[in-house]
């Protein structure tokens, strides 16, 4: 990597164990200078229309969390002509096809699916950089 | 004088032929009045020729007497003329108390009647109305025919028909038509249940057993016993084993759903599994031989899902000294084993050279996680051939077993021809 970026991520995680890991991941990676947790898709939408939140460079969402889902989140979002250049990200635990066919359809940028290991954790932001940058 | 008697005989003679005459004529004018004759033949200069009269036609009469259906000849207002013994059974009421009532009053609804009338100006002569009986304590459903006898008669034939038969069969067709409904919405019903199990099971249930593989693999294991270690260990393997499981079932049960289907090119598909399997195939030196085989009407996805199941099952139980030779070919003889099937079905044969199976297992290995061999003899959770076996009926074909112990396997697919 030729430059250390200092990306602003927000990330979507209802699971407390698994935003523990997530958090930690991106904190530990030298490209991303603020990570962001909310517990649901609503508080996503909210803390991306706030006027006093500073708009994040990336977005990763879980798919299934209360309230509002993470597909009906990006669905808002990526309608959204203020908010749809925002690069957006899927992690899930589900291997239904179903999920991938309408991430895809939405123009969600890659659909990940939640790793069986730490290591494979630490994949996950190297994977969005790595997206980001072509 | 002796001309004038001869006259007189001649006359005579003449009078007696006359009377003859008069007395033949007489007896056929009374034959034709009793009914007794139905045509008469006419010598015409020695060519006969056939008189028939109306009045004489019996036979007709007759029919319209005794045939199944009602019959009435009413003048235009409605009154009823005649009537045949079976609409007297119609409605009911001795057929001479019918003749001189009118139509309108076995009509459920009277007014229908100036309808009817009217509605011969425009063509339209048969109608299903309800028709009452038994004096007006019931009604029956009907068709009404009417025929317009005008101008060599003046009054209209009617023929009427008892719907109560047909009405029937209809409501049974009905009723019918609608438990297939409700079977098909319970159907339904069962179908979108399963989509939320396979959900649950593809999600819920792997979210946990996601998170006992990965932070079972952070606990610290230098301070472990001996035999805490050997536990762990147990407990991983298990995770894994289950989550692997769990993948398999929602892949069967997501191959429950009817998919599009689309000309299908097995070469060509067949080709595409082989590519895909390039690693497994070169590293255990397998041969495929792919035969002239047909193109079919089929789910793209799940023909090639087949495949991809019994070549790698080919290859997985392969011998261990001999490399896997699998030929896939169509049998074209399908009418020796059953007649007048050819043109209903394809057979698709792949055949292995691998370690066979005992005829005593071949009906078990079709079954979802039935497994033959031991754990870490061979590995895989046993999914494969229950998907094939699911695959093939999903196309409304089928899938069977030859095998012999040490010398290989060969399953046929039977493909219908749509």
């Amino acid at each position: 990597m030729p430059e250390k970026f200092n990306l602003h991520i927000i990330i979507a995680e209802d699971d407390n164990d698994d935003a523990d890991v997530i958090f930690e991941t991106f904190t530990k990676n030298p490209n991303f200078g603020k990570v962001s947790l909310v517990p649901n898709g609503e508080e996503l939408l909210n803390y991306l229309k706030d006027a006093a939140t500073e708009t994040p460079d990336v977005i990763l969402t879980d798919i299934n969390m209360p309230i509002v889902d993470g597909i009906e989140a990006l669905q808002e979002i990526l309608n959204n002509t203020e908010l749809k250049n925002i690069p957006c990200f899927v992690y899930s635990t589900s291997i239904n096809p179903s999920y991938k066919e309408k991430c895809d359809v939405l123009g969600v940028k890659a659909y990940l699916i939640k790793p069986y290991s730490f290591e494979a954790f630490e994949e996950i932001p190297k994977t969005i950089l790595r997206i980001i940058e072509v | 004088m002796k001309a004038n008697d001869k006259n007189i005989d001649a006359l005579q003679a003449e009078i007696a032929a006359l009377k003859e005459e008069l007395f033949e004529s007489n007896s056929i004018v009374n034959a034709i009045k009793q009914g007794d004759v139905d045509a008469l033949v006419v010598h015409n200069n020695g060519v006969p020729q056939l008189y028939s009269l109306e009045t004489a036609d019996y036979t007709y009469r007759l029919l319209i007497e005794k045939f199944r259906q009602g019959a009435l000849s009413i003048s235009r207002n409605g009154l009823i003329l005649y009537c045949n013994d079976y609409f007297s059974q119609l409605v009911h009421i001795p057929s001479e108390m019918i003749i001189g009532t009118y139509l309108s009053e076995y009509l459920d609804n009277p007014a229908q009647f100036g309808q009817i009338i009217e509605a011969i100006k425009y063509g339209i002569t048969t109608h299903e109305i309800l028709f009452r009986y038994d004096h007006n304590q019931k009604t029956f459903p009907g068709s009404i025919s009417l025929t317009d006898l005008e101008p060599s008669v003046e009054a209209i034939g009617i023929v009427i028909t008892d719907l109560t038969e047909k009405k029937k069969h209809e409501e049974a067709l009905f009723r019918h038509h609608q438990e297939l409904e409700d079977k098909i919405n319970e159907l339904h019903r069962t179908n979108s249940n399963l989509k939320e199990f396979i959900h649950v099971i593809s999600h819920d249930l792997k979210e946990p057993l996601r998170k006992i593989v990965m932070h079972s693999d952070r606990i610290d294991g230098s301070y472990l016993s001996e035999s805490d270690t050997k536990a762990m260990n147990v407990l991983k393997v298990s995770a894994l084993r289950l989550n692997s499981l769990i993948d398999d079932l929602v892949q069967y049960s997501s191959h429950t759903a009817q998919l599009e289907r689309t000309e299908v090119n097995l070469v060509a598909i067949i080709h595409e599994v082989v590519d895909d399997l390039e690693i497994l195939i070169t590293d255990k030196k397998a041969k495929i031989e792919i035969g002239k085989l047909p193109v079919l009407k089929a789910s793209k996805v799940q023909i090639r899902q087949l495949f991809a199941n019994l070549i790698t099952n080919a290859i997985k139980y392969s011998k261990a000294d001999t490399p896997p030779l699998i030929q896939i070919v169509q049998d074209d003889n399908l009418n020796a084993e059953i007649p007048n099937q050819n043109t209903k079905f394809v057979k698709i044969q792949i055949k292995d050279n691998g370690i066979g199976m005992e005829s005593s297992h071949l009906l078990k290995i079709f079954t979802i996680f039935q497994r033959l061999h031991a754990k870490n003899e061979y590995s895989g959770n046993g999914i494969g051939l229950a998907i094939c076996k699911k695959i093939m009926e999903n196309h409304s074909g089928n899938i069977t077993v030859e095998s012999t112990l040490n010398e290989g396997t060969t399953f046929n697919l039977y493909f219908p021809i749509l």
